[in-house]
């Protein structure tokens, strides 16, 4: 299988067209962002790489790179999900999810449904905000050490 | 009864945690301050006797806000600040910026800087790894050589790589080296003649610890069976570098995607069986050599000519990269350290996402101490090799 035969195969099933380049670029709804997880671990893409987050200020793009290591198909898996808006976790699918989500609920405030344990990872447990959020401040002491 | 002194000392602060005894399992904190952490973890722990239950690591106490800051800065002032991401292997952390800005803007490296970004990198891999072994030696009490003498002897080695480092960036740590389009200094004369004896050097070193540690009846008890991490484990979890290795999982960037022309270079991957702490060793053990190998061909190979290709800037805002993003990723000391950067087209990054091997390799630990012994905890600990400087970011 290579990567257009992935994008092709994407494409039957959900509907999607994917950005073929490096890595197979995919943005898609919110719902079909867990059947897809899904469908590219069946397909074999069994290496969680990172999840990530974008503030595009009305919208937070959630990024999830997926891969095969053997046959070097990557997929960044995208959706677009509202400021504290929720998304179905793949904690239970992959177990490398379980603290790139965790990191991007603490940095972004998108929440994960079906997490085992969603808390803040890199600040501590009483921080208020979501600090990779385009609307923090860098230039002033925030809540609650104002 | 409330304290009448001060009334508010009975408030349970939400940050305490709170102790339960549940039968015969006790409930108890390691870390943060724990002298084999490697920097600042806690752990904790729930403990049946000596037996392991559950381990639950608590990370963050090195978050230094770094993917914000970034945000905030131009590209040329993120180089020095990414040194400071994993701070025992800095060139690498240089290099996987540089190069992911090279990707995005399209710009071509001089072979001469490709092969010094190579020779850079393998000495720092090497120097990297004798960190890891002699504090190692130190987590498993002694079982190499005794106390600190492990320990000694390879920071002793360390020492003449980092002069080397010296020689040619002036700084022992955080160099600022790479620069986009290629490095920032000429080698000095005579630096390859230097190098070659400390090949030597270090070959004959490496090997001693070699049989040091496969001869060793205690590091191989406390070693072997521990921690054993299945493939598809290391898979999911996002696993790299000497972790992933060591499970039998022939992946190395270097070999598959190569970059900076690594395709030039003759040498083998390593890989483990077993996939337990012993594997994980050894696979580190055997890449030292395979570094030395890379570095010799390196320094027998360097062509001449230019280092940088990039044109000079009066101001740091003049570099701008194309809007895009792109993801770039190289072969750290610990594992495939990823850089995803988001660009909007102006002189800083709109996003910039550290893809940290510790981070995915640490998050293994609450499943690999589960059913050992808590001494075993820092012999699984130190086989991960975390650096906290890239785990908190």
């Amino acid at each position: 299988m290579t990567k257009q035969e992935l994008a092709a195969k994407i494409k039957e099933k959900f509907g999607y067209d994917g950005k073929v380049g490096d890595e197979v670029e995919l943005l898609v709804k919110r719902e079909d962002y867990r059947p897809l997880a899904e469908f590219l671990k069946a397909e074999g893409l069994d290496y969680y790489c990172f999840a990530t987050a974008t503030d595009r200020k009305e919208k937070i793009v959630l990024t999830t790179r997926i891969e095969n290591l053997e046959k070097q198909i990557a997929v960044h898996l995208s959706c677009e999900v509202e400021p504290g808006g929720k998304v179905r976790s793949l904690a239970d699918l992959y177990a490398g999810a379980d603290w790139m989500e965790r990191e991007v609920f603490d940095l972004f405030g998108i929440q994960f449904d079906g997490h085992p344990d969603l808390k803040r990872i890199l600040m501590p447990e009483d921080y208020q905000g979501y600090p990779l959020r385009k609307e923090f401040p860098l230039d002033q002491p925030y809540q609650p050490y104002r | 009864m409330t304290n009448p002194t001060n009334p508010t000392a009975d408030a349970v602060h939400p940050l305490q945690t709170q102790v339960e005894l549940e039968g015969d399992t006790l409930l108890i904190n390691m870390g943060p301050q724990h002298p084999s952490t490697h920097g600042v973890l806690r752990i904790i722990l729930t403990l049946k006797g000596e037996e392991v239950i559950k381990a639950e690591p608590v990370i963050g106490y090195l978050h230094r806000g770094f993917e914000k800051l970034a945000e905030n800065l131009t590209y040329i002032q993120i180089v020095p600040l990414v040194d400071r991401m994993d701070y025992i292997a800095n060139v690498t952390n240089e290099l996987a910026f540089c190069l992911a800005i090279e990707k995005l803007m399209k710009v071509e490296v001089p072979r001469r800087a490709a092969y010094l970004r190579v020779l850079t990198s393998e000495l720092q891999r090497i120097a990297s790894h004798l960190v890891w072994l002699g504090t190692y030696g130190l987590d498993l009490g002694g079982a190499l050589g005794g106390g600190t003498t492990l320990f000694m002897y390879c920071f002793r080695e360390r020492e003449i790589i980092l002069d080397l480092f010296e020689e040619l960036t002036g700084a022992r740590m955080m160099y600022n080296f790479n620069q986009i389009g290629g490095v920032r200094y000429q080698p000095p004369a005579g630096f390859g003649l230097r190098v070659r004896e400390v090949l030597k050097k270090l070959d004959k070193a490496i090997s001693e610890y070699q049989d040091m540690l496969e001869d060793n009846y205690v590091f191989k008890v406390r070693t072997k069976d521990i921690g054993i991490l299945t493939p598809q484990l290391a898979k999911s979890a996002g696993a790299e570098g000497p972790v992933l290795r060591g499970s039998g999982v022939k992946f190395d960037l270097r070999k598959n995607q190569p970059y900076s022309g690594y395709e030039e270079f003759k040498f083998d991957i390593p890989t483990g069986q077993k996939g337990d702490c012993l594997d994980r060793a050894k696979v580190r053990i055997a890449e030292m050599k395979e570094s030395l190998k890379i570095v010799y061909q390196a320094i027998e190979g360097l062509p001449e000519g230019a280092i940088s290709s990039r044109p000079s800037v009066r101001v740091a805002a003049a570099v701008k990269t194309p809007e895009g993003e792109v993801y770039s990723r190289i072969e750290s000391p610990r594992g495939e350290l990823g850089v995803y950067l988001v660009s909007d087209g102006s002189a800083k990054p709109y996003r910039l996402k550290w893809r940290a091997p510790s981070f995915s390799n640490l998050s293994l630990l609450p499943q690999l101490v589960a059913g050992h012994k808590v001494a075993d905890i820092m012999a699984v600990l130190g086989s991960l090799d975390p650096v906290f400087g890239e785990v908190d970011r």
